[in-house]
């Protein structure tokens, strides 16, 4: 469980320098690309915290986080790709 | 049980490893197209490597809808996690992103007929013929 809380705050830690590319990244993608890697680790994170409250009633929540985030990421591709939603 | 202890210790270090590598590669690298490379490749694998690791933790409390809901996530993350990137990518090639000036050649580019290249903007940086 102590070890789970370590892998908690690591992730945490990994997602802070990936602001740096979302404030000033040269391009629309590049946001959205540092978006989608800080949405990966908070699922992550989530079922490491899940683990550690011993509560598995969490875990519904990273699996929604999973597609929704997924869904939102091919549709700001698409806006990019086409224009048009 | 030990072994189990040790193997989810050396699961959740990989993955970490791959994430921190996924985090530097994301800094470091010079153009929308290496970011990707960096990033999709890594976030893959480190991220399943995580998720396992998390499921083998569960499983060895005895919960096993658990374990099962969160190896459904690590399926879900290695389907997803590619297909998000080669949309993003194109996308980002469509939309015009420049190319780094270290670039060698563009076989996207190559590839388009004429009817295609009407959609596809002039890039700032223009790739270097050969």
């Amino acid at each position: 469980m102590f070890l789970e809380y370590l892998l908690t705050i690591t992730l945490g830690l990994l997602s802070f320098p990936l602001l740096y590319r979302l404030w000033r990244g040269p391009t629309t993608s590049d946001r959205l690309l540092a978006l989608e890697l800080i949405g990966a680790l908070g699922v992550l994170m989530l079922v490491a915290l899940s683990v550690v409250a011993g509560r598995p009633i969490y875990l519904d929540l990273a699996v929604l986080l999973t597609l929704f985030s997924f869904l939102g990421t091919l549709i700001v591709a698409r806006y990019l790709e086409r224009g048009l939603l | 049980m030990k072994v189990l202890d040790i193997l989810v210790f050396l699961l959740y270090l990989g993955g970490l490893f791959f994430n921190l590598a996924a985090v530097v590669g994301i800094l470091r690298l010079p153009d929308v197209y290496c970011r990707l490379h960096s990033s999709s490749k890594n976030t893959t694998l480190g991220s399943t490597m995580i998720a396992t690791g998390l499921a083998l933790r569960f499983f060895e409390a005895g919960q096993i809808p658990a374990a099962l809901k969160v190896f459904l996530i690590a399926i879900l993350i290695l389907i997803i996690a590619p297909i998000g990137s080669h949309a993003l990518a194109r996308a980002a090639y469509q939309n015009g992103a420049p190319l780094s000036e270290l670039t060698v050649c563009d076989q996207y580019l190559e590839s388009l007929t004429n009817q295609d290249l009407a959609g596809v903007p002039k890039r700032a940086t223009t790739s270097k013929q050969g």
